[in-house]
């Protein structure tokens, strides 16, 4: 909604690397502190992440907001949609951002395991000073060019991950992502065997899996920071009507038959301008002095939910006992989500589920016409 | 017919107004409250969807000492200590007992509903046709009135209450702004049924005017009250023309013109055959030799 | 607030009618931009406000209300606005503590079936209390209720009877008793279709609330399809007037949101096509 005040964007990388092949620091007209893995949308300032899929990305307006949850229809084998959960939590290893991944049926790390390589080659060089939890690059001397020497100085390819200070990568989907990559983000895990469901008095409305889920959530956010304080806004709001975009998978098509569905561009809703980035990040300027930690983004990954294996007869029966127990859970994670610096993608195999309930269940529903 | 009807309802009768979302049938209802009370019947309403105030409004000038308005507005449900009327009291003993407390036993009684759809949200169809075919039959009250919104329940539910009725009435938008059609069907005791059309609209003091018959034909004309916002207005730029510049426009000579003859040719046609008509241009060299007469073939 | 919505309403925050319950609704679009409006326009118009915000944050709502020119936490503190952050209240009862806590308002999250009677008694004690002015405060004008929306609760398991029956009590009590006014939103997925044997939809929910309202704003995206500069189509639809015949008045126009608020102009005249 703003036409990106130029001023307030800032560069993604706020590092100072003497390799940088410019001198030119652009003019900030405020102090910003930046994640890395963010960009400030230019429709309407909202902060985005990648969502590991550039031209999904490109659908959804440049990227996926923080603050939101994409809510994905599983195609019918589950192929297309986990590769797509793969490609959101691959992202978040290589954006440094810390993951929390929820199953009912696979093992978390199984999932983990079969993360895509990240292709990598132009990613710079940076100072260890500047990020404390990079691992610390020891260099020997550098190889120093007889031909070519005026390039020496310029950053070289690596190969092992520092940290990328762009925005959307590319992954081989032939390969699986290296251990030493993977391990170095902080991964949170929820499967649900693990967590036996323990006969309470309090009545919930949603599934004691499901508010386990929540509950689970709720602490690592306030464990680890993420949470934004009331007094603080929020970065995102949906696009249009709610936090979800729904994308369908039909067996096995891809993403080509949501173009008639999803145009291009959003038009610039008036309710998904909250906040002007540069004075809701000031606020995080103040905290961050406080804390002296740097803020980051927490990747939500859930998977399947409203399958049988979650409790949830949602997709069992034509009419089920717990018809609202998904949305109730749904709308508890937009509540965490709002308050809180991260991003949800969550699976749902909706053609188990009968229509009629699949309409109550995305009652936040983007739809955006088809510009023709 | 509807004046028939408004002039006063069997005794025993059920009359259903029903309406939709686009046209409220709640005026033809106050119509109907206000011809029972000029007829100095006792009426007795039961509002459960607007308050009194704004059921009374309009009835002003009429004897209003006989309308006696049971509040099911404010507490339907039995939300707050102290209920009016509720959703629950909706039953054979408990009218016969409201209308039996307030009114003179002579003076003929007529209950009016406001409305069936409110009552049917939360009581069974099949229990509030009960007590409807209990108050046609009982004698406690001389007719019923009910205003249903059609589009607010199964086709079923809808067709049920309707059965019972004596007299529906169905209220559509009409063709003119506070013109309404009424499409009437009434069932007579001897088991005639009767079914008309009829546009209407009321007027200020409530008295309903009939215009005509409903013709089918006809487009929907648009209402007059539409402005036509002025497109040539708040532009950068001058879509307007002064009267010199129209006489100017008008005294342009158009670059294609046909002459006389070609036009006259034109419009009469000739008896069959084509004519060629070709009118030399300035540019046109007509030479009427034939090229072709210098080829040396 | 937007001044052509005004001036297309024929109010104004120094005059409007009392004692209206006008209905928002949208078909496959976004109306909130109008809850946004009315959100500022009583506010500058000093009325004591009860927003019941069930979709997004109170941040949410108090940026956008910033670039309408209004300071929604200023108004919290002096005491003319009660707010109800929704998400915030649900976590403490979808998250079951040990200790009792949370407030009834969001009892319906326990237990659709219950109802929305706890709601409505939170909407009534915060709307009575400005009618006791107690020591020092301000005297704010008529109360006016603002729910945004109606159809996360559908979705949240209450059923449309329910819904009908809260927006009724609350009429009775907001506008009748109380001469103030109500602005609810409710939103609609599909098509109109014949919902002849679905009790729970939405499309019943928005039927009844338009036979209860008095004035009704329908927002739609265009039929052709998606527009840069014109964002949709607003159906203004007046219920209940002083005069008027028993038919509703509707006027069609279209809007473009921006920045700073949203024009309205008649269908054709787009600033973008003259």
């Amino acid at each position: 909604m703003m036409a990106a005040p130029v001023e307030s964007v800032c560069k993604p990388s706020a590092e100072r690397s003497p390799f940088s092949a410019t001198s030119f620091q652009k003019k900030s007209r405020s102090k910003l502190i930046s994640i890395p893995g963010t960009r400030p949308s230019v429709q309407n300032g909202q902060l985005l992440v990648s969502t590991g899929v550039t031209s999904l990305d490109f659908l959804l307006g440049g990227g996926l907001a923080v603050g939101t949850v994409l809510l994905i229809e599983e195609d019918r084998y589950d192929s297309y949609s986990r590769m797509i959960l793969k490609y959101f939590l691959a992202e978040g290893v290589v954006c440094r951002h810390e993951l929390f991944v929820a199953a009912a049926q696979d093992n978390p790390d199984d999932i983990l395991q079969e993360l895509p390589a990240p292709i990598l080659d132009d990613v710079a060089i940076h100072k260890p000073a500047e990020q404390p939890r990079l691992p610390c690059e020891t260099h020997d001397s550098l190889d120093s060019m007889m031909i070519a020497w005026r390039y020496q100085n310029l950053p070289k390819v690596q190969s092992a991950l520092a940290s990328s200070s762009r925005f959307g990568h590319y992954y081989d989907v032939s390969k699986t992502m290296e251990p030493e990559i993977r391990q170095a983000a902080k991964c949170h895990r929820f499967y649900l065997p693990e967590h036996p469901t323990e006969s309470s008095t309090t009545r919930s409305p949603v599934l004691k899996s499901y508010s386990a889920l929540l509950r689970s959530l709720q602490e690592v956010i306030h464990r680890e920071g993420f949470d934004v304080a009331a007094s603080m806004a929020p970065l995102a709001a949906e696009h249009r009507c709610g936090a979800k975009n729904v994308l369908g998978f039909l067996g096995g098509s891809h993403i080509g038959s949501l173009s008639d569905r999803l145009s291009s561009r959003s038009p610039p809703e008036f309710e998904n301008t909250t906040q002007d980035i540069s004075t809701s990040l000031k606020y995080f300027k103040s905290s961050y002095s406080s804390i002296s930690k740097s803020r980051n983004i927490l990747r939500i990954g859930l998977h399947s939910l409203g399958s049988a294996l979650w409790d949830d007869d949602l997709s069992c029966h034509d009419n089920p006992t717990h018809r609202h127990s998904l949305t109730a859970f749904l709308y508890g994670l937009r509540a965490l989500l709002r308050s809180s610096l991260s991003v949800a993608v969550v699976t749902v195999p909706s053609h188990l589920i009968q229509w009629g309930l699949l309409l109550t269940l995305c009652f936040s529903v983007t739809r955006y016409d088809s510009g023709l | 017919m509807l004046p028939e009807l408004l002039q006063g309802v069997d005794a025993g009768g059920l009359l259903i107004i029903q309406d939709s979302a686009g046209c409220s049938g709640r005026h033809l209802l106050k119509s109907f409250i206000n011809a029972a009370l000029n007829r100095e019947e006792a009426v007795h309403v039961i509002g459960f969807e607007v308050s009194e105030e704004e059921l009374r409004d309009g009835s002003q000038g009429s004897p209003t000492q006989r309308l006696h308005f049971h509040n099911a507005f404010s507490d339907p449900l039995g939300w707050t200590d102290h209920p009016a009327f509720t959703v629950h009291q909706f039953n054979l003993e408990e009218l016969t007992h409201l209308v039996k407390q307030t009114s003179h036993p002579k003076a003929a009684t007529t209950l009016v509903i406001d409305s069936l759809s409110w009552i049917l949200r939360h009581v069974s169809p099949s229990a509030v046709c009960k007590t409807l075919q209990q108050l046609k039959k009982g004698g406690a009250v001389r007719a019923t009135i009910g205003l249903l919104h059609a589009d607010m329940h199964q086709r079923g539910t809808v067709g049920s209450i309707c059965h019972l009725a004596t007299s529906v009435i169905t209220v559509a938008p009409g063709a003119k702004g506070d013109e309404a059609v009424a499409k009437i069907t009434k069932r007579s005791k001897s088991g005639k049924v009767i079914q008309e059309e009829e546009i209407f609209n009321i007027k200020e003091d409530l008295t309903v005017m009939v215009q005509s018959k409903a013709s089918h034909t006809g487009p929907k004309q648009p209402g007059p009250e539409e402005q036509e916002t002025d497109p040539t207005a708040n532009l950068t730029f001058n879509l307007r023309l002064s009267d010199t510049e129209r006489e100017a426009k008008e005294k342009l000579a158009l670059p294609f013109v046909f002459s006389k003859a070609k036009k006259t040719a034109l419009l009469h046609l000739g008896p069959g055959s084509g004519r060629i008509l070709y009118e030399p241009d300035a540019n046109d060299d007509y030479d009427q030799e034939d090229p072709d007469d210098d080829l040396d073939v | 607030m937007y001044t052509e919505l005004n001036s297309i309403l024929s109010t104004g925050p120094d005059s409007f009618t009392q004692g209206d319950f006008i209905l928002v609704s949208d078909r496959q679009s976004d109306a909130s931009f109008l809850i946004h409006h009315f959100l500022s326009f009583y506010l500058r118009a000093r009325c004591k406000v009860c927003f019941l915000g069930l979709v997004q944050s109170f941040s949410h709502y108090s940026a956008v209300s910033q670039r309408l020119g209004v300071s929604l936490a200023q108004a919290k503190e002096k005491g003319q606005l009660v707010f109800l952050e929704g998400l915030n209240e649900s976590l403490s009862v979808l998250i079951p503590q040990e200790t009792h806590a949370g407030s009834q308002d969001m009892d319906f999250l326990r237990d659709p079936a219950v109802g929305l009677r706890s709601l409505y008694e939170f909407v009534q004690s915060s709307v009575r209390s400005s009618v006791g002015v107690e020591e020092g405060a301000e005297e704010w004008g008529p109360p006016v209720l603002l729910v945004d929306d109606l159809s996360v609760l559908l979705s949240l398991g209450v059923s449309a009877g329910a819904v009908l029956d809260f927006s009724h009590y609350c009429r009775a009590t907001v506008c009748s008793q109380l001469q103030g006014n109500m602005v609810m939103l409710v939103r609609c997925d599909g098509e109109e279709e014949e919902e002849d044997g679905d009790d729970e939809g939405s499309e019943r929910l928005l039927k009844g609330l338009t036979h209860q309202c008095s004035l009704a704003l329908n927002v739609q995206g265009l039929p052709t399809g998606y527009c840069r500069d014109i964002h949709g189509q607003v159906e203004v639809c007046w219920r209940r007037r002083q005069g008027d015949g028993q038919n509703a008045q509707k006027k069609l126009f279209q809007y473009k949101v921006h920045d700073k608020g949203a024009s309205f102009f008649a269908r054709g005249t787009s600033s973008a096509v003259l």
